[in-house]
């Protein structure tokens, strides 16, 4: 359980769950709707993978994304998105946004 | 046979299995008729808390994506349609059997879980029209 609210606690995770609700993705469309870097985004997929919110497959050449989240799962994240930041600790909160900033202004 | 038909059979027959363990304690005088009604709840009850708990992880259980026929967003959307659905109608079932009226239960429980299929399978229906709308 622990694992679930780590991994529901990011905005980019998050984003990420919101995304695979609509269909599955490869990791390439997945990352394409982010500014960070190729190692960050796999950190953020392997918490989703350890948390078991998401499932991937190797088809043919590429990784396909897929959402796996029970009913209660998809009811924390969408009580997450609602709430946003304000469950999360400020020091974890200010250390995001200067990380997220970072990785924006990296070329 | 996979891991979850297995546990789906299990399930189901012990459902069935206590059901007529109920009916037949209940014809041999085993259960008395002021017994009755609270054996009958706590077993409706734990039957609905099952189909809780089986409906809210549908959602998990993927099938390789190479052995899907179809559109896999559409099962996506469909698995979860259906476990959410099915958990609320399990849910309100649960209270029934819980707090209901003894006789009020059992329709209760029969309009909860049968509207949540309806909903599953009127699904494309409400798809369409909801696209033709907006």
């Amino acid at each position: 359980m622990n694992e679930i609210f780590k991994a529901l606690s990011d905005p980019t995770r998050r984003k990420v769950l919101e995304l695979l609700r609509r269909r599955p993705m490869t990791a390439g469309e997945i990352a394409g709707h982010f500014v960070f870097s190729k190692p960050t985004m796999s950190a953020h997929f392997a918490v989703l993978r350890g948390a078991d919110l998401v499932g991937q497959e190797k088809v043919g050449r590429e990784v396909i994304y897929r959402l796996k989240m029970s009913v209660l799962e998809e009811a924390l994240l969408s009580f997450a998105q609602a709430v946003g930041f304000e469950f999360l600790p400020r020091a974890r909160r200010s250390a995001y946004k200067g990380k997220a900033k970072k990785e924006e202004t990296s070329p | 046979m996979s891991r979850h038909m297995l546990n789906a059979l299990l399930i189901s027959g012990l459902i069935v299995t206590g059901a007529f363990g109920l009916a037949y304690l209940a014809a041999h005088g085993v259960i008395a008729d002021d017994q009755r009604e609270i054996s009958t709840r706590s077993f409706n009850f734990t039957a609905a808390l099952i189909l809780v708990w089986w409906s809210n992880l549908a959602p998990k259980r993927l099938r390789p994506l190479v052995e899907m026929s179809g559109d896999p967003a559409k099962e996506q959307s469909v698995r979860r349609l259906a476990g959410r659905a099915i958990v609320i109608g399990g849910v309100l079932s649960a209270l029934a059997w819980v707090i209901a009226p003894f006789k009020l239960a059992l329709p209760i429980e029969a309009s909860a879980i049968g509207g949540a299929l309806i909903i599953v399978f009127l699904r494309p229906f409400f798809s369409r029209t909801w696209h033709r709308l907006s």
